[in-house]
């Protein structure tokens, strides 16, 4: 369904994405892994149009775009089938969490106020959160903002979920319950492309990984083919860092 | 205190208050609605960078913070008829203040524009609003809170500069405590007085300002609810 070729950005003389490509089914959970400042949140928000890429395209849905220039009215069409999930959260700070959910139903998608309510209830719900639906992000820790953040971006029914290092802020304890509910989501059948550090999650979850470093896909696979058996001495480097921490 | 001196102040008491009733408080809250017209929308411009108009935008902040108030005032009232543009003295007053107060406000909700995180506007993208939904519910509502106790200043401020225009023949409080002035010779008493009148006015607001911040605060106090 998404199908991204030869995606290319630079910030000033920092080449940060060298020509990446990723394609993602619907159903499927891609995973993108990789050292800090190998270009994997850069990706997810050039697809997703908050950075301008420098060359690319795109293809969703069976449109294709030039991600390069893409009009403004395409990127907003194309955000509506999408949602983002942040790893700062960005809940609407003087909005509460009921509130943040309703917002992109109600005002960008025209849907009646009693409706839009119910919808983002039941969101709300799902990630274990309906009792908190009147609290402004400020009252609310950590990973109870995040899972508002994943009920805000599921209530809209999106036809594929970005996330980016989604625990990334959270201290270990508040992880496991924004993992569980993406490992939930997962179960569903929501379309998910996740930039992670969190191995467990990528290895258990998705179907698929993407290994970056320095802007290009070092290796790539299945799940299970990349964590049993990665061809590339440096991912088997990456991934023995990991082995080590567990 | 005598009391003749006691009677005059009892009696030009009412006689200050009224064209402050009629006269200040109007002129301010016309003018700052306006003023705050202009500040939003001079803001929005330098925050959004909209070619030509932003230089525009610089340009007028630069002109009416960079000259007086009291010139600004004498050279529409004063000045302008020599164009054959003649304005009455209180919409004269109108318009100086609300361009002069417009300049002061926009700085301070463009400040308070740029102090909002951009994740905002990147969240509220990525749900599906555009530029102005965003601005509109998410953006514009946090820059107010931030600029509001600065606001609530330049409101207050306001209130104040409003006696300069007494200069363009506009009977405001201070002009009718001169006319009092001018057949009774008690200038001590009665400059006290209606200094007394302002800061009585100023302190309504200031209260205001601090229901208003609590309000505006409401999603800011951390903790339980």
């Amino acid at each position: 369904m998404l199908e991204v070729r030869n995606i290319r950005k630079a910030f000033g003389d920092l080449e940060v994405l060298k020509g990446v490509d990723l394609s993602v089914d619907t159903g499927e959970v891609v995973a993108i892994l990789g050292p800090s400042g190998s270009g994997k949140t850069t990706l997810l928000r050039c697809i997703n149009f908050l950075e301008t890429a420098d060359a690319g395209t795109m293809k969703f849905d069976e449109e294709t775009f030039d991600l390069a220039h893409v009009s403004k009215r395409d990127a907003a069409r194309l955000r509506k089938k999408t949602a983002f999930v942040f790893q700062n959260y960005n809940l609407f700070r003087n909005k509460t969490a009921l509130q943040n959910v309703m917002e992109g139903l109600v005002i960008a998608r025209g849907i009646p106020k009693a409706e839009a309510e119910q919808k983002a209830w039941a969101a709300l719900e799902k990630v274990g959160l309906s009792d908190r639906a009147d609290y402004y992000p400020s009252q609310l820790s950590g990973g109870q903002q995040q899972r508002v953040a994943i009920a805000r971006a599921m209530a809209t029914d999106p036809e594929i979920i970005y996330f980016d290092e989604p625990t990334s802020a959270l201290d270990p304890e508040l992880t496991g319950e924004v993992l569980s509910v993406m490992r939930q989501l997962a179960g569903e059948g929501m379309t998910m492309v996740v930039v992670t550090h969190e191995m467990g999650f990528a290895r258990d979850v998705s179907n698929h990984v993407i290994f970056m470093e320095h802007g290009v896909v070092v290796e790539e696979g299945s799940s299970e083919e990349f964590f049993q058996h990665p061809k590339e001495e440096r991912t088997r480097a990456f991934l023995r860092l990991f082995d080590e921490e567990e | 205190m005598d009391g003749e001196l006691f009677e005059l102040l009892v009696d030009s008491f009412g006689r200050i208050l009224l064209p402050g009733l009629t006269v200040t408080i109007p002129l301010t809250v016309i003018s700052f609605t306006f003023a705050m017209i202009i500040a939003v929308i001079t803001a929005m411009i330098q925050f959004a960078h909209v070619r030509v108009l932003t230089q525009l935008a610089r340009f007028y902040i630069w002109v009416v913070r960079g000259t007086p108030l009291l010139v600004q005032l004498f050279v529409v009232f004063y000045g302008l008829p020599n164009l054959g543009i003649v304005i009455d003295p209180f919409p004269a007053a109108i318009i100086v203040f609300s361009i002069n107060e417009g300049a002061y406000c926009a700085e301070i909700m463009r400040a308070a524009l740029e102090s909002v995180p951009s994740g905002q506007m990147e969240a509220g993208y990525c749900v599906g609003m555009s530029y102005l939904q965003t601005m509109r519910r998410i953006i514009l509502p946090q820059a107010m809170r931030t600029a509001f106790p600065s606001l609530s200043n330049s409101l207050i401020a306001m209130v104040k500069d409003t006696s300069l225009a007494a200069n363009i023949t506009v009977t405001e409080m201070f002009m009718a405590t001169r006319q009092i002035v001018a057949w009774s010779y008690e200038p001590l008493a009665l400059y006290i007085e209606v200094g007394l009148i302002y800061l009585m006015f100023c302190t309504v607001l200031t209260k205001l300002q601090s229901v208003g911040e609590k309000r505006l605060n409401v999603y800011e106090s951390a903790g339980g609810k």
